[in-house]
């Protein structure tokens, strides 16, 4: 599938989930978008579960693929749900859903769903952009969004991480970022905090890890 | 309620016994936490360490482990036989050939059926990757403490009986009554067969139970798995078969 015909492709399912009016967010990965998304590098968007059964109607109809993770392997804590994935290989193309911010627990991998205020800030504080995709989070939540990424989910900051947070970090609500780690990191947060400004991305997961001052 | 970095550090929860629930969780930055049923006690790092050294002592005084300390022991094997140590009536070291040894290996069949077996130390992974045979001890499923894997662990305690010798601390090996097998120390006994060979005389701490609950039925234990197992599977195919 040539490049035009990917972003013809990407285009319909945004502009059907914006007729049908329903609310999501890409959560990352902006850069992405059109050309370099594929099969294996998905787009990720965060929905409301209210309208889960009109999101599987909606891919289903533009013949996509479902699969759900599995409940069986995975654990979900504090209404954590799986992600859900709708793909077409003839297309190349694989949005991956999901209904909650929650990350992979260090513990034994369980998901866990991150606080309730991280939630609704997510949605509260959207952007609109002029991008054919639209919704993006503020600045503020893209760069907590990617630090528990990277922490829980990936176990290291990947370059492509690291240059996200390093473009959003220099236009953010300085008080609701601290706010908004806290409830994530609480007494680690100064410390991630500075981290974060010095660049310091390689010591930042054993760091947290071995963090003992609580 | 939301940390997502809560590390279970202990858990010996169990159906049977006094306490239902018995865990204790690192909350990451947040505070430790010991759950005993609906009780929940928080303590900050510091207390923690104070609250378990004062444990340390309280059944060192107890003579709970029969003259020895906690700490010549693995923490995890003392907490994986902690319903067996109220009948422990003595202690004894002994010496015997790492030859004459068994040790229990799980295989699983079908990724979630866990099967034991027993077997001699060189048919263990352990020592196969030792031996120079890495890929199944890699993949093998075993408890590791946290930040561990299999290889660092194993490499470690070939530095230490290197370095250190064997025993170490007064760590032993050890054997459960009158039987031969290898109930802590698998790794070690690898180590020294690989080391000194498999004819090598080590010395052993035998742990005496009064009863007969200590005993290892491994037929009697594989068949009530494979049974459960069973069970779970049609199960869960008769609630797919229904939700149709």
């Amino acid at each position: 599938m040539n490049q035009n015909t990917k972003e013809i492709e990407i285009k319909k399912v945004f502009n059907k989930l914006i007729e049908n009016k329903i609310e999501y967010i890409v959560l990352r990965g902006f850069s992405d978008i059109p050309h370099h998304v594929s099969i294996n590098n998905d787009i990720d968007l965060i929905c409301s579960l209210k309208e889960k059964k009109q999101i599987n109607k909606l891919f289903s109809d533009l013949d996509y693929k479902y699969h759900e993770d599995s409940r069986e392997v995975n654990t979900y804590l504090y209404h954590a749900q799986p992600h859900e994935h709708f793909y077409c290989k003839r297309r190349d193309l694989h949005f991956d859903i999901v209904y909650s911010l929650s990350y992979r627990s260090p513990n034994m991998g369980e998901w866990v769903s991150v606080h309730e205020e991280i939630q609704s800030s997510i949605w509260e504080n959207k952007i609109t952009n002029n991008k054919f995709w639209l919704y993006q989070p503020s600045n503020t939540d893209l760069v907590v969004h990617l630090i528990c990424h990277s922490i829980f989910d990936k176990k290291e900051f990947k370059n492509k991480h690291i240059k996200q947070i390093e473009e959003a970090l220099s236009n953010i609500d300085n008080q609701r970022y601290y706010y908004l780690l806290e409830l994530v990191f609480f007494k680690f947060t100064p410390f991630l905090i500075e981290y974060i400004k010095g660049k310091d991305y390689k010591e930042i997961i054993k760091n947290y890890l071995q963090f003992k001052e609580y | 309620m939301s940390n997502p970095a809560v590390i279970t550090l202990a858990d010996a929860s169990g159906k049977k016994g006094k306490f239902k629930r018995f865990v204790i969780e690192d909350n990451i930055g947040e505070s430790v936490h010991l759950h005993v049923d609906n009780m929940r006690v928080e303590f900050t790092i510091k207390e923690f360490l104070e609250f378990s050294q004062m444990i340390r002592e309280s059944l060192k005084d107890l003579g709970f482990l029969k003259g020895y300390k906690l700490e010549n022991f693995d923490e995890h094997f003392l907490k994986e036989c902690a319903d067996l140590l109220p009948r422990l009536n003595k202690i004894v070291i002994e010496e015997i050939e790492l030859s004459k040894l068994k040790c229990i290996v799980h295989s699983n069949y079908r990724s979630d059926l866990n099967i034991m077996k027993l077997v001699s130390i060189d048919k263990i992974p352990a020592y196969k990757f030792l031996q120079g045979d890495k890929e199944e001890f890699l993949k093998y499923g075993q408890f590791n403490y946290f930040g561990m894997n299999n290889e660092k662990r194993l490499m470690e305690t070939l530095e230490s009986v290197k370095q250190n010798g064997y025993p170490f601390q007064d760590k032993y090996l050890v054997l459960f009554n009158g039987e031969d097998t290898i109930r802590d120390g698998q790794h070690r006994a690898a180590v020294l067969a690989h080391l000194y060979g498999l004819d090598k005389k080590v010395k052993i701490m035998r742990f005496y139970f009064d009863g007969t609950k200590h005993l290892m039925d491994i037929d009697k234990n594989n068949f009530k798995t494979a049974l459960k197992w069973f069970a779970r599977k049609v199960y869960r195919k008769l609630r797919r078969y229904l939700k149709r």
